[in-house]
């Protein structure tokens, strides 16, 4: 499918995982691709495949927490390929030295905190204040910004990381409402437990066996479904959807909690 | 009398199922607030004890042997509760088929025999919008009242089995929506009560220590959730207090609906947390 030729994409933490997948997804369905990552080799790479599979793309660095970056990368993707049609605010802090501090909120520190919030929801809001002019001029656009199933339910894990994706889904829609009779979209996309290549070389056989319990599809879920997910959220076949978080998690969200344990389903086979 | 602690002083509720479990504590909590209560059920031995337990205690009820299914009894029970009281202030729609035969053949969508879905939604949802509609008219006249509706968090998320009681439960919090919209103008208010499972008698007669223990791992509380949790909100949301809440769902479960599905007994396997 099509739906995006002559679309421009700005992806941010797009050099792996689901930012990876969209980059990817987006191309294929005809848009020119920038991929925007703090890891600038790792944005050359996923450029370099996107044009090696004959789509259209270039990798630009920025580290989303800072303005000038982000702003300097939205003028480049501007430069280069045009007026951006579509954004996917992806980029968050996932490196698990941060990742792992943000555990129990009596030790939680606040530069953990503040980082947190600097890159998974100030980053957005840079990457919509600076897109959102560009969009506006040229007619209209889509925003899709990554939030987290963490945003939607308790985790005794994670508190900045699960606030800063639920203030996501808030700031999301405040987009949608102030630019949406300007043809501004605006949707977030709900992840729950995602299969990248990354996480899945490190996690315990323990956990694997309680995420697919937890799944109401008989498989986990890959960086692609949340691509397929955005690539509808950024086409036309979405245009009439609007401040809405789209929640991709293979049923994670949608069950009684003690569907995992299912003892008294005695005649299950 | 006049205690200021007696939030439903002169007041008139109907509980349907008050003969034991969550109705019964629901009525003994409306009539300590003060209110006369109609002891409901379609077991009427049990709906005689209940009342005789809040007339012994110094409150003032009724017992009322009732198929709420049956719309010529239920509309004679609320013809007999007017011509004794002239008003009804509350209504709780608590009852829900029971019986072990229609329990136990609700199932799935490939299983629930056809008997089991008819009763589990002419009782659940039917005769709740029936007893709406007996009441309301009452209400209307005297310039309002409360119905509290007693659902499950079933009627928000899914389960292996009672799929008809789920699709009942969640036709009921519309019901609940659909009354606050249309009749808030006249001063009735309806909200819906959505609770997980409650130490009743008949859960601890009939579930399994294995069955509780796998609950117990998805509260965030301590323990498990009694009838006297419950009851509290319940005569809240029917009296005065609650004055401005009308077409809410109010979760009661312990917290859990709270928290992420991969949560147990007290602590999370997050999904990074790479290193356990």
């Amino acid at each position: 499918m099509r739906r995006l030729d002559g679309r421009v994409a700005m992806v941010t933490g797009s050099a792996s995982g689901i930012g990876r997948a969209t980059a990817h997804r987006l191309a294929v369905e005809g848009a020119s691709v920038a991929v925007v990552d703090l890891d600038e080799r790792g944005a050359t790479a996923v450029a370099d495949q996107i044009r090696e599979a004959g789509g259209q793309a270039i990798a630009l660095q920025a580290d989303v927490q800072d303005e000038a970056a982000v702003a300097a990368a939205v003028r480049g993707v501007v430069d280069q390929l045009g007026p951006i049609d579509i954004l996917h605010n992806n980029a968050a802090l996932l490196a698990p030295d941060h990742f792992n501090q943000d555990a129990d909120v009596i030790e939680l520190s606040a530069a953990v905190w503040d980082t947190t919030m600097a890159v998974n929801l100030r980053g957005v809001m840079f990457g919509c204040k600076h897109a959102l002019p560009v969009m506006i001029e040229n007619g209209g656009g889509s925003i899709i910004n990554t939030s987290s199933s963490s945003a939607l339910s308790g985790e005794s894990l994670r508190s900045a990381y699960s606030a800063s994706k639920a203030a996501v889904i808030a700031f999301s829609r405040s987009i949608a409402t102030m630019y949406g009779k300007r043809g501004i979209r605006c949707n977030s996309v709900v992840p729950s437990v995602i299969l990248s290549p990354e996480n899945r070389s490190r996690i315990s056989p323990r956990q694997l066996s309680i995420w697919e319990g937890n799944c109401l599809t008989p498989y986990l879920g890959v960086p692609e479904d949340i691509a397929a997910a955005v690539a509808f959220l950024a086409s036309d076949d979405a245009r009439y959807i609007t401040g809405h978080e789209l929640i991709v998690d293979g049923g994670s969200l949608a069950h009684k909690p003690t569907f995992a344990q299912s003892v008294w389903d005695d005649d299950a086979s | 009398m006049s205690d200021a602690t007696k939030k439903l002083q002169d007041q008139v509720a109907i509980v349907t199922g008050a003969g034991q479990g969550v109705g019964r504590g629901i009525a003994l909590s409306m009539a300590a607030a003060g209110a006369t209560v109609s002891v409901l059920d379609i077991n009427g031995a049990l709906a005689d004890e209940v009342a005789d337990e809040i007339t012994a205690a110094g409150g003032r009820a009724i017992s009322q042997h009732v198929d709420i299914a049956d719309d010529d009894r239920l509309a004679d029970a609320v013809a007999e509760l007017i011509a004794e009281f002239g008003q009804i202030n509350i209504l709780c729609n608590n009852a829900m088929a029971n019986e072990p035969e229609i329990v136990g053949n609700d199932r799935d969508v490939e299983k629930t025999t056809w008997e089991a879905w008819d009763r589990t939604l002419a009782v659940d949802l039917r005769a709740p919008l029936a007893a709406c509609r007996l009441v309301i008219p009452h209400m209307v006249r005297q310039g309002g009242g409360s119905i509290v509706n007693i659902s499950a968090i079933a009627a928000m998320y899914g389960d292996l089995s009672h799929m008809s009681y789920d699709v009942a439960k969640a036709g009921l919090h519309a019901l609940t929506r659909s009354i606050a919209t249309t009749h808030g103008r006249k001063n009735i208010r309806a909200n819906t009560v959505a609770t997980a499972l409650i130490l009743t008698d008949l859960v601890q007669r009939f579930m399994s220590q294995e069955m509780l223990d796998a609950f117990e791992g998805n509260w965030l509380l301590p323990g498990h959730c009694t009838v006297e949790d419950v009851t509290p909100l319940v005569t809240f949301l029917a009296g005065p207090d609650a004055s401005w809440i009308t077409g809410q769902t109010f979760v009661i479960d312990g917290g859990a609906t709270a928290h992420q599905v991969w949560y147990r007994d007290g602590r999370t396997i997050h999904p990074r947390a790479f290193e356990e």
